[in-house]
């Protein structure tokens, strides 16, 4: 075998603890919960985990260092191999009870399991769960704890806990965390968790003191601050207080903020500097802007003004978060495209947030006013690119300016393959502008939907969304890179580089 | 004021600097290209990559509107090529470093304003120090 495939499968053997280690934490939320039935499956899922995990972890356990394009493969496989065990509890559980609501006994069906396993790890939020409070508590707490864990990613979560000796700045890149707060990795790395950690219990304080009971403020904080999505109420947000609603907003976009700017927040109390990049600014304007059209849309075509509805609904696109106030179905096709487009960009880099991102937005924009000076400056004048107070060369640029394009051109293209593959596989008659939002919503990790995700959907269709979410997640490249893996031409390239510890 | 500044090196981005700082406008012309790039970067101000000669190139930094000229650079026919063209072009306030001191008379027939052999005010400077260590500055 290889020597990379045995650094990648070591590693992914590292990585397959962390199902373990949750479904062994969740026996206890079982037992709580009172819910004997439960502590069998997630027994076993923790047990089969560590067992796969030791085993490839045992086998492997003298490779080499870690290299980009192995981390990128790693964080890949780790995306399929994770919500896999992810999915056994729901497939165990629901076989385990032999009475039940619908909602869980659809859990029999292996592809929902895994959808829904699929849709946790990413933090997307789309569920085949018709009635999520008709779940037991075990399952209920297992949907957000798989969001919780995805937000943040299980590697980065994995370098927390553990900090192994393998160039980790490297996993965390191919992660699509970009952005360096602290020059040194494992510190960054848990500065992350900490703040991850503060504002996930915050959240579900806050929602608590708004009149939330407990149990649905910590599933609810847990899942709004990954900018997840899952509810445990039978109407996701629909049925809160205006004042708990405002909260969710709030913290809706406090997980589409990035990790850096949180900590120039926090321990730095630059607040007037932390809004000054572009990628919060970024966010700021298109959270009021597209709130107003959305709400100018709505005024258009149901004749009411939506104020809350509007807001909530554009910022959970936005955030990728999910959740829902409204039928998004009884709204407008343009109000749908326009709330498509809010997912299609997405929150910040560097945060919980999925979709294309706001840095390689602004990157474009800016790419689009230097385009215009090039055109209208003097013959030898030379531009000046500068981006959030730095100026950088016209490498430099070009290369941001080139990765960000190809991953907008890539991002349409999936979404449109996607969109195709789903005409074949909805039922007929739905229109054209909810397979486009569905699709749209998987792939930026988001979770609204028009009604096109239900136990019903045929099974082919389930998969599609399914490789949308991971490959949404993983920002397309490091998939690309997994399925070039086999072929040997990149292999065999990783194999003769020099390690990339600097 | 609009100043055009012939040179992007330490002292013509210096200049460019002390000029923006106090309100006027500046451009700069600079041939070298990685020093015209490393100008921007600390400056944020127009500049032009070409060479003094080049046929316009006065003409594009907008010399019927400028001020003043100032040119900087290290290479005396540079300097000189300058401010007789931006004579010539009609402009009264030129002003030049001059780095050769033996070239201070062909400046002051241009009837410019020049700071002649700007290394030896330097090193005055620094041999002042030397003399009188009780009023170093920094």
């Amino acid at each position: 075998m290889p020597a990379v495939t045995r650094t990648i499968l070591r590693d992914l053997g590292l990585i397959i603890h962390i199902p373990g280690a949750m479904a062994l934490f969740s026996v206890l939320i079982a037992l709580l919960a009172g819910e004997r039935f439960a502590v069998f499956p997630f027994l076993f899922t923790g047990a089969l985990a560590i067992l796969i995990g030791q085993t490839l972890y045992r086998l492997f356990q003298a490779s080499a260092r870690t290299r980009l394009p192995h981390a990128m493969v790693l964080a890949s496989l780790s995306w399929l191999v994770v919500p896999l065990l992810g999915s056994l509890p729901f497939l165990l559980i629901s076989t385990q009870v032999g009475e039940g609501p619908e909602t869980l006994l659809a859990f029999r069906e292996p592809w929902n399991a895994l959808f829904e396993a699929f849709s946790g790890f990413t933090s997307t939020g789309l569920t085949v769960a018709v009635s999520p409070d008709e779940l037991p508590r075990s399952l209920q707490w297992w949907r957000s704890f798989m969001e919780w864990v995805g937000g943040i990613g299980v590697i980065v979560l994995m370098l927390i806990i553990l900090d192994p000796a393998s160039d980790a700045y490297r996993l965390y890149r191919s992660e699509g965390r970009e952005k360096k707060i602290l020059p040194n990795l494992s510190a960054t790395v848990r500065i992350m968790g900490r703040i991850y950690f503060t504002y996930t219990l915050l959240a579900i304080l806050l929602l608590r003191v708004l009149g939330v009971p407990w149990w649905e403020a910590l599933n609810h904080g847990m899942t709004s601050i990954s900018t997840g999505g899952f509810t445990i109420t039978g109407e996701s947000i629909a049925g809160y207080s205006v004042a708990v609603r405002l909260a969710m907003m709030a913290l809706m976009v406090l997980g589409a903020i990035s990790f850096a700017t949180h900590f120039r927040l926090l321990f730095e109390r630059k607040w007037l500097e932390s809004w000054q990049g572009l990628q919060p600014r970024a966010l700021l304007l298109l959270l009021i802007g597209g709130t107003l059209f959305l709400l100018l849309e709505n005024r258009w075509f149901l004749e009411e003004w939506l104020w809350m509805d509007s807001m909530f609904q554009w910022t959970s696109a936005l955030t990728t978060s999910g959740f829902s106030t409204a039928t998004i179905a009884s709204w407008s096709p343009t109000a749908q495209l326009l709330l498509t487009l809010a997912m299609v960009i997405g929150g910040s880099a560097g945060s919980t947030a999925g979709g294309i991102k706001l840095n390689r937005i602004t990157v474009i924009y800016k790419g689009l006013i230097w385009r215009f000076k090039r055109t209208t400056s003097l013959p030898h004048e030379l531009i000046r690119y500068e981006v959030d107070g730095e100026v950088l060369t016209e490498g430099e640029i070009g290369r941001r300016i080139e990765a960000a394009g190809i991953l907008v051109a890539l991002w349409f293209l999936l979404l449109l393959l996607g969109v195709i593959a789903l005409l074949h596989m909805v039922p007929p008659g739905t229109p054209l502008n909810e397979i486009v939002f569905e699709a749209s919503s998987a792939l930026s990790s988001v979770g609204l939907s028009t009604g096109i995700t239900a136990p019903e959907l045929a099974w082919q269709g389930k998969l599609t969304l399914i490789m949308l979410m991971w490959m949404g997640r993983l920002e397309i490249i490091p998939v690309f890179i997994l399925f070039t893996w086999p072929v040997g031409r990149m292999r065999d390239a990783v194999e003769q580089r020099m390690p990339i510890g600097d | 004021m609009y100043i055009i500044i012939v040179g992007a090196g330490p002292l013509g981005v210096r200049l460019g600097q002390l000029a923006i700082d106090d309100g006027h406008n500046v451009v700069l012309i600079e041939e070298n290209e990685s020093r015209a790039r490393r100008g921007l970067t600390e400056l944020n101000a127009q500049i032009l990559r070409a060479d003094i000669d080049e046929e316009g190139i006065l003409e594009e930094a907008k010399i019927g509107r400028a001020d003043a000229l100032i040119a900087t650079s290290e290479d005396d026919r540079t300097n000189l090529m300058a401010v007789a063209l931006a004579k010539v072009a009609g402009l009264e306030r030129l002003i030049a470093v001059v780095n050769n001191p033996s070239n201070r008379e062909v400046f002051a027939r241009l009837e410019v304003a020049t700071l002649p052999d700007p290394h030896r005010v330097i090193a005055e400077r620094l041999f002042h120090f030397l003399q009188r260590p009780e009023t170093d500055e920094a």
